[in-house]
């Protein structure tokens, strides 16, 4: 078993080995997760539903008591800190505002708590809900709200104390598209703006990648990779994680000498000159790296691989074409606009050698 | 047209059964408060208002209905907060054991009154378990009377009220979520606040509703005063049946029910009320 890694320098909010099995589970819901976050930075729990990645969040939150593992919050041991001592605002997924107050007391319920006096009190409720464009809705019952608008006193309600510590839980899963977007770039902007340390669970792959300033992917209660959305996107650190994030094709392929793998059924193709390995690996290229040709020359030959398209489906803006190669079926991508090939044409695929990924494992 | 007959032919059969059942014997019983004495000579006035006057007049009868206000209240008083609880724990268990729990809950109310009283007089009686327990301890050199008194009435009323005030709290909590309690802690509210500021105020509903039924049901209790009372516990229903089975004053009868259903009513139109603040508080 790994040792205990010490917190990187810079960590504000250091996790390691947090552990919890459910009685009557056969394997943990999260198993020793451990990551490091900076001060002001926002890290997504990315993964599909039941992976663990709640479970994690709630851990932190201090909702779930873990079996092993700690958690630190700027430098200060989170162990045996009580619910209402540990600084942190969360915004559940059911918001779970406070049915018998009003929007105003909702978001000023933590000052109160923390004692601060109705005059002062009022003043910090009034600032926070003009950074979240509530200042109309101050009397307003939490049922006479529409769902965004809950979404927003939620939000300001984690915020009001300023805690050390944002928690989100999928706090976009019960708002239609059109807002979850707007909403996303709000959290965003009032994040930076209030310079919040941030963690928040989605299972949604766009908002973690053009909202989070690093990503952990999580699967079967595991942290399969974490870092900035790129690292994740471009370098995949597992078959699950290439497969997770965007499209992705993937060839199974045994290593033939520097700068070439032989994959079965099809062929050499190219590959970076420092990648090597034995046995049976798996090589990803993303659908958009694939150039498609139409009965071009011939002169790259060895690179491409040839193949007939299957089908062909308009995406906005850019068409998704399914060619079969041999055995295997090949994702690519061709902007609209371009001559299209048609279903049954003879097409080849190439792409540059540095967009092939070798993985792990077999496909 | 035809659906809404429809729907108006489907209240029939209710509404039958309540005017034969409800609405019929207390037109009957208003009627028979308003009949002449008993023993008044034949020919007289067809209604008198000789009960009512009795009733208003003897100072008795007004001293009987504190005691049942009374009884009722501080019955109301001691079953609620200790059925909130039971209630709170039922609906948050998550153990298997939780259908099995709610129905041991409610169990005694699969036995009558009746056994469930006498049940009581075993454990309060002047030989019963209490003062046999305390004797032999050498706490008590005498026993105690804890039975035939207004103490042992209510002892055993909130005992027999509590499962009815159990499953109405747990009916009103719908408001009220786990999520909600930890949302207040994780904004810096340490447990008693979290009860004080979420919890009750989220359940009180099922706690007005709890309050309402045990009030109604045990000022209109009868076999427990009786028999726990042992003739020391005067409230209306025990005044009642002595009226009807040994004075056999059935106009004095009436109009102690009619006061006991005019007490009834005022308890609803507060609770109604009360009700109403809760839905809208502004």
């Amino acid at each position: 078993m790994a040792e205990t890694i010490p917190p990187a320098a810079d960590a504000f909010l250091h996790v390691r080995d947090l552990t919890k099995q459910y009685p009557g589970s056969p394997r943990p819901a999260v198993d020793r997760a451990s990551f490091d976050l900076g001060k002001g930075r926002m890290l997504a729990l990315l993964g599909s539903s039941g992976c663990g990645k709640t479970t994690l969040l709630r851990m932190i939150a201090g909702l779930v008591p873990p079996q092993g593992g700690h958690v630190m919050l700027g430098g200060r041991d989170m162990g045996h800190v009580p619910l209402h001592q540990r600084q942190m605002g969360m915004v559940f997924q059911s918001y779970a505002l406070f049915p018998h107050m009003d929007v105003a007391r909702n978001v000023g319920f933590g000052l109160e708590m923390k004692g601060m006096p109705a005059s002062q009190r009022n003043a910090a409720v009034r600032r926070m809900l003009e950074l979240t464009h509530l200042e109309n809705l101050a009397d307003r019952r939490i049922s006479a709200l529409s769902g965004g608008q809950q979404q927003r006193v939620a939000l300001a309600r984690a915020l009001a104390t300023e805690p050390a510590l944002l928690l989100l839980d999928e706090p976009l899963a019960n708002l239609d598209v059109k807002l979850r977007e707007a909403m996303r770039a709000e959290i965003r902007a009032l994040q930076k703006r209030m310079d919040v340390t941030c963690l928040f669970v989605t299972h949604d792959q766009d908002e973690a990648l053009s909202t989070a300033d690093e990503i952990a992917v999580m699967s079967e209660g595991v942290i399969q990779q974490i870092g900035t959305p790129q690292d994740i996107y471009e370098r995949p650190a597992n078959r699950f994680v290439a497969g997770f994030i965007g499209r992705a094709n993937f060839l199974p392929a045994l290593w033939q000498r520097p700068g070439w793998a032989e994959v079965p059924e099809l062929g050499l193709l190219a590959i970076a000159e420092h990648e090597r390995w034995q046995g049976t690996r798996t090589l990803m290229v993303r659908p958009h790296a694939i150039r498609v040709r139409m009965g071009g020359d011939m002169t790259d030959a060895l690179r491409a691989c040839t193949g007939h398209v299957v089908d062909l489906s308009y995406t906005g803006g850019r068409y998704g074409c399914q060619v079969r190669v041999g055995p295997y079926l090949m994702e690519t991508e061709l902007e609209a606009g371009t001559r299209l090939p048609i279903r049954g044409q003879e097409v080849q695929l190439d792409w540059p050698a540095h967009r092939t990924r070798v993985l792990d494992g077999t496909p | 047209m035809t659906t809404r007959l429809m729907h108006r032919m489907l209240l029939l059969p209710g509404l039958v059964a309540l005017v034969v059942t409800f609405c019929l014997p207390v037109a009957w019983l208003l009627h028979m408060s308003f009949m002449p004495e008993p023993d008044s000579p034949p020919g007289h006035a067809a209604i008198s208002f000789h009960a009512y006057a009795q009733v208003l007049e003897d100072g008795f009868y007004w001293w009987v209905v504190w005691q049942t206000v009374r009884i009722g209240l501080v019955v109301t008083c001691l079953t609620v907060p200790l059925s909130f609880p039971i209630a709170l724990f039922l609906s948050r268990s998550t153990s298997p054991w939780r259908g099995t729990l709610a129905a041991l809950a409610v169990a005694p109310l699969l036995t009558s009154t009746v056994i469930r009283t006498y049940g009581w007089m075993v454990i309060l009686g002047r030989h019963g378990l209490i003062n046999r327990t305390l004797l032999g301890l050498g706490v008590l050199s005498m026993p105690v009377r804890l039975d035939n008194g207004t103490f042992a009435t209510i002892v055993a009323l909130v005992e027999i009220l509590m499962p009815y005030a159990i499953i109405s709290i747990l009916g009103g909590m719908g408001r009220l979520t786990v999520e909600l309690e930890q949302a207040a802690a994780l904004l810096g509210a340490p447990l008693w606040k979290v009860f004080m500021r979420i919890t009750v105020p989220l359940a009180l509903p099922g706690l007005l509703t709890a309050s309402l039924l045990v009030f109604v049901l045990s000022i209109s209790s009868l076999v427990t005063p009786q028999l726990m009372g042992g003739g020391r516990v005067f409230v209306l229903s025990t005044e009642i049946f002595s009226q009807t089975t040994q004075a056999l004053n059935w106009p004095l009868a009436g109009a102690l029910s009619t006061l006991l259903l005019a007490l009834f009513g005022s308890v609803i139109v507060l609770y109604q009320r009360a009700a109403r603040r809760l839905e809208d508080p502004a």
